[in-house]
């Protein structure tokens, strides 16, 4: 992906996700912009992360609490929250970042922004705490449906 | 070249421990598969490089081995593993040690790799999940704790 504006690109991804949260788990979301770009230490998150290759990379993550994360997978799978196990959480929220990526890559190809996937990966734990870069161009947007709320970040990196 | 592709980031993270630290890797010798989830030993850093091939490095530290390196590479005396010094030392060490195998590769075998900067992260009861891809863990001990190289390509070794 070359340096596109990062707000224009967010929005794409954002976009993607509001769609997949829509038709795949029937949520309807409202994104807004973050007051602050920092990883923060929210207690028991779970984050997905890609790295994506383009003529400029970029990190994407989605971040949430575990009890999002469990709403978000049972209404995705048709699996009650609590018959899904952390591993089902870390896999539902390495393939949601999966499913908006792909979603953005299709419609980016053959354009100057065009970008390859890389394996998502999720991270979890207390006390996370994630370190990149000082200085980089990023953007991040919250996306919220009633008590859920999903952080989407993106970096150029 | 199937095994090449993972032993040389075993051969490069001893090296450059050794040439940076002075510090021994015990170990680190044999490679077996990582079943699912990799719950980390403390810090761990993560660098994904894409080429012909696209796979990923994870390095993974206990705390004690951390404060180590970040302290003796910046010759302060940093008591926590969150500090941001600590954890951009140990991002950077897997920056080299990719960096230098990844080299080696291209070198070796035109795959045309590169590398993204790394992303580190740490916290209590950490899991790295990596869905559908199957990866390889190599560990060793120094005396100042255990490290371990976790490898990833996709497709596999074949």
């Amino acid at each position: 992906m070359t340096s596109m504006d990062i707000e224009k690109i967010a929005d794409y991804f954002t976009d993607s996700l509001r769609q997949v949260l829509r038709t795949m788990a029937g949520f309807e979301v409202s994104n807004t912009s973050c007051d602050q770009l920092d990883f923060s230490d929210k207690e028991s998150n779970i984050i997905g992360i890609m790295v994506l290759h383009g003529k400029k990379d970029a990190v994407i993550s989605l971040s949430m609490e575990y009890s999002t994360a469990a709403m978000v997978i049972a209404y995705m799978t048709g699996i009650l929250p609590e018959e899904l196990s952390e591993s089902d959480l870390f896999d539902g929220v390495a393939e949601l970042v999966n499913i908006m990526a792909g979603e953005v890559k299709a419609r980016l190809s053959n354009t100057p922004y065009h970008f390859l996937l890389t394996s998502p990966f999720s991270i979890g734990g207390t006390s996370l705490k994630v370190a990149r870069k000082k200085n980089l161009t990023e953007a991040c947007r919250h996306l919220k449906a009633g008590e859920m709320d999903i952080t989407f970040r993106i970096a150029y990196i | 070249m199937d095994i090449d592709l993972y032993q040389i980031f075993g051969t490069s993270t001893k090296n450059i421990i050794k040439e940076m630290l002075d510090l021994d890797i015990k170990g680190m010798d044999s490679l077996k598969e990582e079943p699912g989830e990799i719950h980390s030993m403390g810090v761990s850093s993560i660098i994904t490089f894409a080429g012909t091939r696209k796979g990923r490095l994870l390095i993974d530290m206990e705390p004690g081995l951390a404060l180590y390196v970040a302290n003796t590479l910046l010759g302060e005396e940093y008591d926590n593993i969150k500090n941001q010094m600590v954890l951009s030392t140990v991002s950077e060490i897997n920056n080299i040690v990719s960096g230098d195998a990844v080299t080696q590769l291209n070198n070796s075998y035109s795959m045309r790799l590169r590398l993204a900067p790394p992303i580190v992260f740490t916290g209590q009861d950490v899991i790295i999940s990596i869905p559908k891809i199957s990866s390889l863990s190599s560990w060793g001990d120094t005396d100042y704790g255990r490290i371990r190289i976790n490898i990833a390509w996709e497709g596999g070794n074949s």
